[in-house]
């Protein structure tokens, strides 16, 4: 039985070893099998019958060998490959007890994780909370290594199991380097199996565990598996999607072809009517532009990829609308990172490319606010598109409804997920901050609600925080409601009609009925880091618009300078409510 | 029998003589000490069993041993030929040939 004293004692260098051995025994059998192979006599040498008796046994001998050299290659390949895994197991455990002694558990010689402080109070500057928090991920690290360890243990065994049953090779190369060489490539030890419904930090302990050959060989092999798997390296996921987009887009192509096909055969023209068949040219219709859709938004991820620093951190296209999620900068390692979630009518193929600009521009006003603090720390952002935002034509599907709060819920249970996947993944401190705008700003509420890494948010445009109960860890949720912008009130019928206490609508809370909420200026501003005047937002699309108030204060928060932000005065509030008598600024700035 | 026949004795020679060379040293290839370090390398698991029990520790070693057989057949073949007038009647086949499947 495999386990973390048994790990412990596995021995890298003697598998090198052992490998080492191995090749050298293939390296003379095929040296010398390939001789024997090629001694075949011609007919011009030796015919008749006993030649053909003697070269038919010569060639079931070279079959034989064959099959022994693909055997012995797939040995050699295997021992390299485990050889390769044992140090992160090491490495892990390392980690595991590292962690345990900042937290005073010890980790015993079977993996047995106890508490130093049983039966007295820990020192002070040690948080309970962070004490239960390292204690599971010292549970999660080494749950994770027996896991991977059992895996190379048992698939090591099989190699054998085949080498030995000649399972490897078809005994029909004419040479054993061939065979040998064939046997390698067949053999790959290197594919183990994430976790299942593996939480991110389980799923982070499991990739930290692996080699780098597993690593790269899952990336490469199995990129389903690993490109929307949250825990994992933002580079690792981005790596694993972009092989996977050539792949998904010419799916898709086929299905659009072969459903333009089928719509074809119906009877009847363009704009005519279709009689009987109407309704499935109906559905046809609505699917070709789906699936029409779907490549046009695999389009839009590559032209945004190119941009260049970016790392494809959610390609998913089993729902009904391709989703993705786009990481500016270090997602991994940067100090601060921000996740942006935007709302209704919101697509990739019709959102990505702006929304990933308003976060460059966030970012490099992060980075701005960082150097006139002279704060060395970095930014991050992601522009999270991970859920079935509302569309126009979904008004009135109760699952999908701008009205309603199902697909806020769903979405910020994805959103949960990838957050806390961000945080799984990330190394060194990180300070991390959900941005929400419209619908997004009630999905993002929805996460919120459960346990995720963040520390800030802001839910800007928001008809409603959701009824999850958003929480973050330490800092604050901050708001922002431009002039003009109707949406937070149409999120609350009772708002508009002032009608007395505590204004709430099917998203959820009003952020402003909410006393947790901090509320933030979206009107004229002089930046506290005196780099000038910030413009105003009108109306519900201009929060991210750049050198505006609200887009400075977002950056302010996200880049961990909370003192920098400009609250929302009384003055501010009056006008505001006063902008409703003026409903075209909800269109936005006047030009 | 009795049907034209091409032996170049010299290659039947060669043969013989290389194949036997080659079957001798491939059966004097030994697995099992680099198996066995494997359930050193690997305590507590499968893998090192599985390795020392590889039906490929024997079978390599037994697959020189029957590429060196042929050798010697093939070489006892060229002899027995050479001992007789070289004609054209494969006084190979008249021997029995060689033992098929061996």
């Amino acid at each position: 039985m495999v386990g973390i004293s048994e790990i412990r004692q596995w021995k890298a260098e003697t598998l090198e070893a052992a490998r080492s051995k191995y090749k050298k025994i293939l390296d003379m059998l095929t040296s010398e099998g390939d001789d024997f192979a090629k001694l075949k006599l011609t007919d011009a040498e030796w015919s008749g019958e006993a030649a053909s008796h003697a070269m038919q046994d010569h060639t079931k001998l070279v079959r034989e060998g064959d099959r022994h050299a693909a055997g012995v290659g797939a040995i050699v390949k295997g021992l390299e490959q485990a050889a390769d895994a044992i140090p992160p197991l090491h490495r892990q455990i390392n980690e595991a007890e590292e962690l345990g002694r900042k937290y005073g558990f010890q980790v015993g010689d079977n993996g047995e994780v106890t508490d130093q402080f049983e039966g007295q109070d820990p020192p002070k500057d040690m948080h309970p909370e962070d004490r239960a928090r390292a204690k599971k991920q010292i549970q999660i690290k080494l749950e994770q290594v027996v896991r991977t360890g059992m895996q190379i243990d048992r698939d090591l065994a099989n190699v054998y199991s085949k080498a030995g049953a000649d399972e490897y090779g078809r005994g029909q190369t004419g040479d054993l380097s061939t065979a040998a060489a064939a046997g390698a490539k067949e053999e790959n030890l290197g594919r183990p199996f994430p976790p299942k419904h593996g939480s991110p930090a389980q799923n982070a302990a499991w990739w930290a565990s692996l080699s780098k050959q597993e690593r790269n060989t899952l990336i490469e092999q199995d990129p389903d598996k690993i490109g929307n798997l949250n825990g994992l390296p933002a580079k690792a996921r981005s790596k694993a999607n972009m092989h996977r987009l050539p792949k998904m887009r010419a799916k898709l192509k086929r299905k659009l072809d072969q459903l333009k096909n089928e719509l074809q055969k119906i009877p009847g023209g363009p704009g005519l009517n279709h009689g009987p068949y109407e309704s499935k040219f109906r559905q046809l219709n609505g699917k070709i532009n789906e699936v029409d859709a779907k490549i046009k938004s695999l389009d839009k991820v590559s032209d945004t990829m190119k941009q260049g620093n970016r790392t494809l951190l959610t390609l998913d296209g089993s729902n009904k609308r391709m989703e993705a999620a786009v990481g500016i900068g270090d997602v991994d390692g940067a100090d601060n990172v921000s996740v942006f979630t935007p709302g209704f009518t919101t697509t990739v193929d019709g959102s990505l490319e702006g929304y990933d600009r308003n976060m460059a521009n966030l970012v490099q006003k992060e980075n701005s606010i960082n150097q006139s603090a002279g704060d060395d720390r970095t930014n991050a952002a992601v522009t999270w598109i991970g859920y079935q935002a509302p569309q126009t034509d979904e008004v009135l599907d109760s699952q999908q409804s701008v009205a309603g709060d199902a697909a806020a819920k769903r979405g910020g249970e994805n959103l949960a997920g990838f957050l806390n996947g961000v945080g799984a993944a990330h190394h060194g401190p990180m300070h991390m901050t959900a941005l929400g705008h419209s619908y997004g700003s009630t999905a993002t509420g929805e996460g919120l609600g459960h346990k995720t890494p963040v520390n800030d948010a802001v839910l800007f445009g928001s008809p409603g925080e959701g009824w999850n109960k958003p929480h973050v860890n330490g800092g604050h949720i901050y708001s922002e409601e431009a002039a003009g912008d109707y949406v937070p009130g149409a999120g609350h019928t009772s708002k508009l009609i002032d009608a007395p206490g505590k204004p709430s609508g099917p998203l959820g809370p009003d952020t402003y009925s909410d006393p947790n909420i901090e509320h933030l200026s979206s009107s004229f501003g002089q930046k506290p880091d005196s780099s000038g005047v910030s413009h105003p937002s009108i109306g519900h699309s201009e929060y991210l618009k750049d050198n505006s108030t609200s887009q400075y204060n977002m950056a302010a928060v996200g880049s961990d300078h909370q003192d920098f932000v400009q609250q929302e005065t009384p003055e501010e509030v009056k006008m505001r409510q006063g902008s409703y008598a003026f409903p075209w600024l909800m269109f936005g700035t006047p030009s | 029998m009795g049907r034209d026949v091409q032996v170049a004795s010299s290659q039947l020679e060669a043969y013989a003589q290389r194949v036997k060379a080659a079957g001798g040293r491939i059966s004097g290839l030994d697995l099992s000490d680099a198996a066995g370090q494997i359930g050193a390398a690997l305590p507590g698991g499968q893998a090192g069993a599985a390795a020392s029990g590889c039906a490929l520790n024997r079978a390599i070693p037994d697959w020189g041993n029957a590429v060196a057989k042929q050798g010697d057949k093939v070489g006892a073949a060229e002899a027995t030929y050479s001992e007789n007038e070289r004609g054209n009647r494969d006084r190979l086949d008249a021997l029995g040939g060689l033992e098929h499947g061996g």
